[in-house]
């Protein structure tokens, strides 16, 4: 009786032991935000992006193989064509100025990431190949988020889209990992960014004004805002005085508390508010992800 | 009674030693080339006390290696879970598995390119081509929550 117990037991303890090996069911998957991105021709100054993708077949075999990259990670980009005929051409010729036309595009686009693609054909007594550049900005802070040079093989050949090809080949997966990296870094530490405060000629306070009755003066109170309103808490001010506040690095959230995209504009739409509701009237300026606030 | 407490004894152990007969990992895995995109082809050596389990170490070393430490000279420079102590204690049961075989359907190729025999250490080793389906590698971490798909 004993002995049919235990087996009884071995056994249950064997299948117990080999269920718990299997493979747990899939969890369900990270949310993830699909930034947009644009890949986009190298284009010196005063040149026309557009001309230049229009001209130039290898730049085309170039753009075209680092989107089909991201397609590969169903991930749609942006139409650079598409886009640049969007940009009003009296208005372009208005500014007369083609890097303000790049600008243009990136900013109607709507990107929050571009990529710059760059083919250069080398030709050579050994051969001929080329090199592919390419570099993702983000459009907010102008920050390099990875940057891959690709050389074909050398060949006797003149076939510089086959070449293009192998190039950009190359160096895709690469480019997209080191991509995927800085995505991860930013979702765990925020986004950049950073801050100035400063008072008008005509504002009647200063960074020593005491706000309310509180017995503090206005840059704590701005710290202590700074310390709650933050991405963990991280904020560096490079320095304080009667009328300035810089706060060089600060870190803004990818997502606001409904689960919507949080851009620099928010945050000081927040900041404006805050400061109405303590009694200072000010005016902001969002310029990429540098925030310049104004106190009147 | 006595035969019976060895038993009882001897049985959790054996379990023990059979999941822990693959597990010793190393580095001794090297880039070949990238046959096709989306496919990396690596020399993986493998240590076991028959041949079998040395080329089943071989294959999850070039697994292993790929996934927690990336490939230099490779397209896969940078690990595809890039935090190996989290990834691994957060997914136990999964890469358990995984590492028992669960990697084989995306393993496209594995052919051993040495004999079985004693290296310098004595130990019985063997060097195996293993050729992963990275893209499927990655799907796979993907819908199983295991990494991120691109994107923020």
């Amino acid at each position: 009786m004993f002995r049919k117990h235990t087996l009884t037991l071995l056994f249950l303890g064997l299948v117990t032991h080999l269920v718990a090996q299997e493979a747990k069911p899939a969890t369900e998957a990270p949310r993830t935000i699909q930034p947009s991105i644009m890949v986009i021709p190298f284009a010196k100054e005063n040149q026309d992006m557009r001309t230049i993708l229009e001209n130039d077949i290898n730049l085309r075999v170039a753009v075209t193989k680092i989107k089909e990259g991201f397609d590969k990670r169903g991930f749609s980009t942006v139409d650079f064509v598409a886009k640049s005929k969007l940009v009003n051409n009296d208005r372009a010729m208005e500014l007369n100025n083609l890097s303000s036309l790049k600008q243009q595009i990136i900013e109607l686009s709507g990107a929050d990431i571009y990529v710059e693609t760059e083919a250069k054909i080398n030709r050579t007594d050994g051969g001929n190949s080329v090199t592919v550049i390419v570099t993702a900005y983000d459009a907010f802070s102008g920050l390099s988020l990875a940057n891959k040079v690709g050389n074909s093989p050398k060949f006797y050949t003149e076939s510089f889209e086959k070449l293009t090809e192998k190039a950009a080949e190359g160096i895709v997966e690469d480019f997209l990992n080191t991509m995927q990296s800085k995505f991860d870094e930013i979702v765990k530490n925020g986004r950049i960014g950073a801050l100035n405060i400063t008072f008008s000629e005509n504002a009647t306070s200063d960074m020593d004004t005491e706000v309310g009755d509180t017995g503090k003066m206005f840059s704590e109170v701005m710290e202590k805002w700074l310390e709650e309103n933050t991405y963990k808490g991280y904020f560096h001010l490079q320095g304080v005085t009667s009328t300035k506040m810089i706060v060089d690095e600060l870190r803004l959230p990818f997502l606001d508390a409904n689960g919507n995209n949080y851009r620099p504009t928010k945050f000081a739409a927040e900041l404006r508010n805050y400061l109405k509701k303590i009694g200072f009237e000010s005016t902001r300026d969002v310029q990429g992800s540098k925030i310049f606030i104004t106190i009147n | 009674m006595k035969h019976l407490l060895s038993i009882l004894f001897a049985i959790p152990l054996l379990l023990l030693v059979a999941c822990n007969s693959a597990r010793t990992i190393s580095g001794e895995v090297n880039f070949i080339s990238s046959p096709e995109p989306g496919t990396v082809l690596l020399s993986a050596g493998g240590y076991g006390p028959t041949k079998p389990q040395a080329i089943s170490n071989a294959e999850a070393n070039a697994f292993s290696t790929l996934i927690f430490k990336g490939i230099p000279g490779s397209q896969q420079q940078l690990p595809m879970l890039p935090d190996e102590t989290a990834s691994r204690k957060k997914h136990s049961a999964y890469f358990d598995q995984f590492f028992k075989g669960g990697y084989k359907p995306f393993m496209m190729l594995s052919e051993s390119q040495s004999s079985y025999a004693a290296g310098r250490k004595g130990r019985k080793n063997i060097s195996q081509r293993v050729k992963i389906n990275v893209d499927a590698l990655r799907r796979e971490f993907e819908n199983r929550g295991i990494t991120r798909k691109f994107g923020l």
